[in-house]
C-alpha cells in the first residue's frame, strides 16, 4: 500500500509543480494499484465462488456444499423397514383422526407430532393408547382434548403395532427422534394387560412409568 | 439567450417539483407509531425515492446533458407532460399505500394503476431522450456526459423490468424478492452512484471545466460499478430461502463493488489535488467529501456484511436498512440538494446565502450520520440480541428502541434541514420571479398542498 | 468509444448482464418449482391455502406487517433462528410458491413469521395479539390492530360468539363489553395459522442434524433387531 500511496503523492506534487502535462498523464493511466487490486479481486471472486457456490445447483443452500451432498442427505429405507411398514400403517388406521400431518385437528384429536406422549423415554404408554384405546380428558401440547380412541388390540398385531408407534416416534417429518419401538415391547405389555377390557384414561396411564 | 431561458425554465420546474415533493420528506417523522408503520414507512419512502430522487436525479441530468453542451431543449412541452403524468400517479399510488394497496414488494409498493401511470410517464421521458437527448453532445470522451445519459436511460429499464417481473407478471414465490433486490440495488447503487457522482464530479470541478482529470480512472469506475453493483443485488437476500449460488456471487460482487469505489476516490482526490494546485478554493467541499464518505461507508457495510461471523448477527436486522439509508440520505439527497443549489444558482443567477445552504446541508448530512449509525448500532445490538435464544423479544426490542431513538432524531435533523432549505428555495424563488413563471408555479403549490395532505 | 452507438450499446449490454445474472438467471432455475409429495406422509407441499387464509394473505399484506416481521429462517449456522424455535429447518425456495408476493419481510423488529402456524395453534391467542399485543408481551412495540375488531357491550346472557375475545382475556379496561373479530381479522389469524414452513424434503433437510443420524441409528437398531 506505501507505494501506492508515494505514487499519488507523486501525482499530487507533478500536479503541483506542472498541471499540465501531469494530467496529460493522468487521462491515459489506471493507477497500478487498483489495476492489481482488480485482478487479484476477479481471482478471488472466481475462486470463492467456484467454491462456495455449490456447483450454482438449485438445491444447495449451504456454503460449500454440491449437489451430491445435499442429495446424501435424503434417508433411504428399505420397503421392509418398520418405519415404511408403520407408515403404510399410520395411513391407514391413525390418518384419519391425527392427520398425516401429525398435528391432529384442533379442539377434536390431539397432535401426535411434538407430543410429550409420543416422544416421552419410553414407549410403555404409548402401547397401552394403542392395545386398549383412551377416553377422557387429556392434555397435549397444553391443549385439552377429550374424545375417545378406539382400542387396536383385534386389528393389528404385536410386530404392526410396534412398526407404526416406530414410525410416530422416529418420524423426521414431525422432528421426531425417540428410541425405537420393538415387537417384543409390545407383546410385553399385551399379555401384562390381557384382562383389560375398558379404555385407558389420562390418570391411569400417568401412573405407569414411562420405561422400564 | 434561448437556450439559457428554456433551461432555466425546466430546471426551475424542476426545482419546484422537488421544493413540493420534499416536503414529503418529514413525513417520516411520523414513521414510529403514526398511522401504522406498516403502511407509512412504504408510503413515505415511496414519497422519497419516487417523488423526490427520481425525478430531480433526471432533471439535474437533462440539465447536465443541455445546459453543459448549451443546447437548446427541444419539446419540451412531451417532458413536461411525463413529468406531470409522474407526479399525479405518484400521489395516487402515495394515497394508495396508505390506504391500504401497497403490492407489499418493498421500493415497489406503488400499487399497480399508480405505476402503470409512471412507466407511462418514464418511457415518454425515455423516448424523449432517446429522439431529442442526443442532439448536440458530441463530445462523447467527457465522462460526464456518461454518468449523465447512464442516469436518464438507467431509470426506465430498472423500473420497468422490476415492475413486470414483480408486481404485474407476478413470477413466482421468491422471484419476486430476487427482482425486487436487483431494482433497489440498481436504484440505489448503480443509478444512484451515477447521478451523484456525476453531479458531485462536475460540480466540484467547477462548471466551466471542460476536462476532467483521471478519464481512465472515470470510465474504470463506470463499467464496474455497472457490472459488480448490479450483480450485488445478491448480497441482499442474505440469509433468505435462495440457493447458495446467488448468495455466494453476491458476496464476490459486494467485495468487488469496493473497486469501484477506490476509482471513485482516488479520481476525486487527485482532482481536489489538482484544484489545490491551481489555487482554486471548492464553494462545499465538505458536501461532496461527506457524500461520498457515506457512499463508501454503504458499500463498505454491505462488503462487511459479507463475512459470516458479520452476516449471522446483521442479517434481518437494521443493518440492511443503514446501508440503503446511507445510500439515500446520506449520499444522494444532500447530492440532490447540492445540485439544485447549482443549477438554481448558475442559470437562474439567483444568489443564495453561502451560509443558509450550508447550514441546511450541514443538518441533513448531519441527520444522515445520525439515522445511519442509529441503524448499524441497533442492528448490531438487535442481531446479537436475536441470536441469543436466551433474550426474550421483548428484551431485543427494548435494547434496540434505544438506537432507534437516535434515528428519530436523525430524521428529525433531516426534516429540519430540508425545511430549511425548502424555505431558502421559495425565496429565492419569490426573489427572482419572473412574470411567466408565475402561474405555473401557482399550480405547483397547489399540487404541493395536495400532496402534504396526502401524506398526513 | 467515442461515439453514441457504441456507448449505447455496451451500456445496455452491461445493464443486461447484470440483469440476466441476477433475475433471469434465478427465474430459469426457480421459476419452475413444484410443490412436493412428502413421500413418509403423501402430504403435498406446500399446501394449497383456504380461501380465508387468502384473503388473510391480503390484509396481511395491506397492513404491512412484513415491515417488521421477516418470514425466513436461516440455517443453525447463521444464527439462533432455530434454537428460538421460529422454525426447525431453514426455508428453502419451495416454501413460497404458493405466495405472492412473497412478504419475506427485511427487517425482525419482531419475531419470525415462517413457522408461526407451528407454534401457536390457538386462533384466540393470535385474536388477542392482535387486538391488545401489550396483553401478552409488555412492552411490545406492535401497534395494535383494534380496527379489525368491534367492541360492543356485552349481553347477559354471555357471548354467543364462539372466538369472542371478552371470554378469555381478562382486561379490567374491556370489563363488560366483549370484543369480536371481524371477518379481517379472522382471515389473518386463518393465514397466519397456515404459515408453516416445517415440512423436510430433497433441498430442506437441515446439514448438521444431529436428531437426524440420532434417528437414523435408532432405526438401524430397529432393523437389526428380529
Amino acid at each position: 500500500m506505501t507505494h501506492v500511496c508515494k505514487q499519488m503523492l507523486g501525482d499530487q506534487q507533478g500536479a503541483n509543480s506542472n498541471p499540465r502535462t501531469v494530467k496529460q498523464g493522468h487521462r491515459n493511466r489506471l493507477p497500478v494499484w487498483l489495476a492489481t487490486m482488480t485482478v487479484v479481486g476477479l481471482a478471488w471472486a472466481v475462486f470463492y465462488v467456484a467454491r462456495n457456490a455449490g456447483a450454482f445447483s438449485p438445491i444447495v443452500y449451504e456454503m460449500g456444499e454440491n449437489p451430491a451432498e445435499v442429495r446424501a442427505r435424503v434417508p433411504r429405507d428399505d420397503a421392509m423397514s418398520p418405519m415404511h411398514r408403520g407408515r403404510k400403517l399410520y395411513g391407514t388406521y391413525c390418518a384419519a383422526c391425527h392427520q398425516w400431518h401429525g398435528r391432529g385437528i384442533p379442539e377434536q384429536f390431539p397432535p401426535l407430532a411434538q407430543s410429550e406422549w409420543i416422544l416421552a423415554g419410553g414407549p410403555n404408554r404409548v402401547i397401552r393408547i394403542v392395545l386398549h384405546g383412551m377416553d377422557g380428558p387429556v392434555t397435549v401440547r397444553g391443549q385439552e382434548y377429550n374424545s375417545p380412541m378406539l382400542p387396536w388390540r383385534e386389528v393389528l398385531n404385536d410386530e404392526e403395532i410396534a412398526s407404526v408407534l416406530t414410525f410416530v416416534r422416529c418420524n423426521k417429518q414431525w422432528n421426531h427422534a425417540a428410541e425405537p419401538v420393538t415387537p417384543e415391547q409390545v407383546r410385553q405389555i399385551r399379555s401384562l394387560t390381557a384382562d383389560r377390557a375398558s379404555y385407558w384414561t389420562a390418570e391411569e396411564l400417568n401412573s405407569v412409568p414411562e420405561s422400564d | 439567450m434561448l437556450a439559457v431561458a428554456t433551461c432555466w425554465l425546466v430546471v426551475s420546474v424542476f426545482a419546484m417539483a422537488l421544493a413540493s415533493i420534499k416536503l414529503n420528506a418529514p413525513e417520516f417523522l411520523g414513521t414510529s407509531c403514526f398511522l401504522s408503520y406498516g403502511r407509512l414507512q412504504p408510503a413515505a419512502l415511496n414519497a422519497l425515492v419516487f417523488g423526490f430522487c427520481v425525478p430531480v436525479g433526471h432533471a439535474v441530468a437533462v440539465w447536465g446533458l443541455f445546459a453543459g453542451t448549451g443546447a437548446p431543449l427541444p419539446r419540451k412541452d412531451v417532458m413536461l407532460t411525463s413529468w406531470a403524468v409522474w407526479n399525479v400517479g405518484l400521489l395516487i399510488g402515495t394515497i394508495g399505500i396508505l390506504r391500504g394497496d401497497g403490492t407489499g414488494i418493498e421500493w415497489l409498493e406503488l400499487p399497480g394503476y399508480a405505476s402503470r401511470m409512471l412507466i407511462v410517464s418514464v418511457l415518454i421521458f425515455a423516448v424523449w431522450v432517446l429522439r431529442s437527448g442526443w442532439r448536440g453532445c458530441n463530445d462523447w470522451n467527457d465522462v460526464r456526459l456518461w454518468w449523465c445519459v447512464g442516469v436518464l436511460l438507467l431509470f426506465p429499464w430498472i423500473y420497468g423490468a422490476a415492475l413486470v417481473g414483480s408486481v404485474y407478471a407476478q413470477v413466482r414465490g421468491v422471484l419476486a424478492a430476487v427482482t425486487q433486490a436487483w431494482f433497489v440495488q440498481m436504484l440505489l447503487v448503480v443509478w444512484g452512484g451515477f447521478f451523484a457522482l456525476g453531479v458531485l464530479l462536475s460540480y466540484s470541478t467547477g462548471t466551466g471545466a471542460q476536462t476532467l482529470v483521471s478519464d481512465r480512472v472515470a470510465r474504470f469506475a463506470f463499467w464496474t460499478l455497472v457490472l459488480f453493483g448490479g450483480v450485488g443485488a445478491f448480497q441482499r437476500l442474505q440469509g433468505g430461502p435462495f440457493p447458495v449460488w446467488m448468495i455466494a456471487v453476491g458476496n464476490a460482487s459486494a467485495v468487488l463493488c469496493l473497486l469501484p469505489l477506490c476509482a471513485v476516490l482516488i479520481s476525486f482526490r487527485s482532482m481536489f489535488g489538482e484544484q489545490r494546485a491551481k489555487g482554486k478554493t471548492v464553494g462545499s467541499r465538505g458536501i461532496v467529501v461527506s457524500a461520498l464518505g457515506f457512499y463508501g461507508l454503504a458499500l463498505v457495510l454491505a462488503a462487511v456484511s459479507c463475512f459470516h461471523s458479520v452476516g449471522r448477527v446483521v442479517q434481518f436486522t437494521t443493518y440492511r436498512q443503514a446501508i440503503d439509508m446511507s445510500l439515500l440520505i446520506g449520499f444522494l439527497v444532500p447530492s440532490l440538494l447540492y445540485a439544485i443549489h447549482g443549477i438554481m444558482q448558475i442559470d437562474a443567477g439567483l444568489r443564495w446565502s453561502g451560509q443558509g445552504l450550508q447550514r441546511a446541508l450541514f443538518l441533513t448530512v448531519a441527520g444522515g450520520a445520525l439515522i445511519v449509525a442509529g441503524l448499524v448500532i441497533g442492528g448490531v445490538v438487535q442481531g446479537v440480541g436475536w441470536n441469543d435464544p436466551a433474550v426474550s423479544v421483548a428484551d431485543v426490542t427494548r435494547r434496540t428502541g434505544k438506537w432507534l431513538d437516535m434515528t428519530a432524531a436523525g430524521w428529525v435533523l433531516v426534516s429540519c434541514g430540508i425545511v430549511w432549505f425548502a424555505v431558502q428555495v421559495c425565496m429565492l424563488i419569490a426573489g427572482g420571479f419572473r412574470l411567466i413563471l408565475w402561474p405555473v408555479a401557482r399550480v405547483w403549490f397547489q399540487a404541493d398542498i395536495a400532496e402534504k395532505e396526502a401524506g398526513a | 468509444m467515442t461515439s453514441r452507438y457504441p456507448f449505447l450499446l455496451f451500456f445496455a449490454l452491461a445493464i443486461a448482464a447484470s440483469w440476466l445474472v441476477v433475475v433471469v438467471w434465478p427465474h430459469l432455475q426457480l421459476g419452475g418449482l413444484e410443490p412436493v409429495t412428502i413421500e413418509e406422509t403423501g402430504v403435498v407441499y406446500p399446501p394449497i391455502r383456504s380461501g380465508e387464509a387468502l384473503v388473510g394473505a391480503e390484509i396481511y399484506r395491506s397492513l404491512g406487517c412484513q415491515y417488521c416481521h421477516t418470514r425466513q429462517v436461516r440455517p443453525s449456522t447463521m444464527g439462533a433462528d432455530i434454537a428460538r424455535g421460529w422454525g426447525r429447518r431453514r426455508t428453502v425456495a419451495r416454501d413460497y410458491i404458493r405466495d405472492q408476493p412473497p412478504m419475506l419481510g427485511s427487517v425482525r423488529f419482531g419475531p419470525d413469521l415462517a413457522n408461526l402456524g407451528c407454534r401457536e395453534t390457538n386462533a384466540a391467542a393470535l385474536l388477542l395479539r392482535l387486538y391488545k399485543p401489550s396483553a401478552i408481551v409488555p412492552l411490545s412495540t406492535m401497534p395494535s390492530y383494534r380496527h379489525l375488531f368491534h367492541v360492543r357491550p356485552a349481553p347477559a346472557g354471555g357471548s354467543e360468539w364462539r372466538n369472542s375475545l371478552a371470554l378469555r382475556m381478562n382486561l379490567s379496561s374491556d370489563q363488560g363489553s366483549e370484543v369480536i373479530p371481524r371477518a379481517e381479522a379472522r382471515a389473518l389469524v386463518s393465514y397466519l395459522l397456515s404459515l408453516k414452513a416445517d415440512e423436510l424434503f430433497l433441498e430442506a433437510y437441515p446439514r448438521e442434524d444431529l436428531q437426524t443420524t440420532n434417528s437414523a441409528r435408532g432405526m438401524d437398531k430397529a432393523r437389526a433387531l428380529p
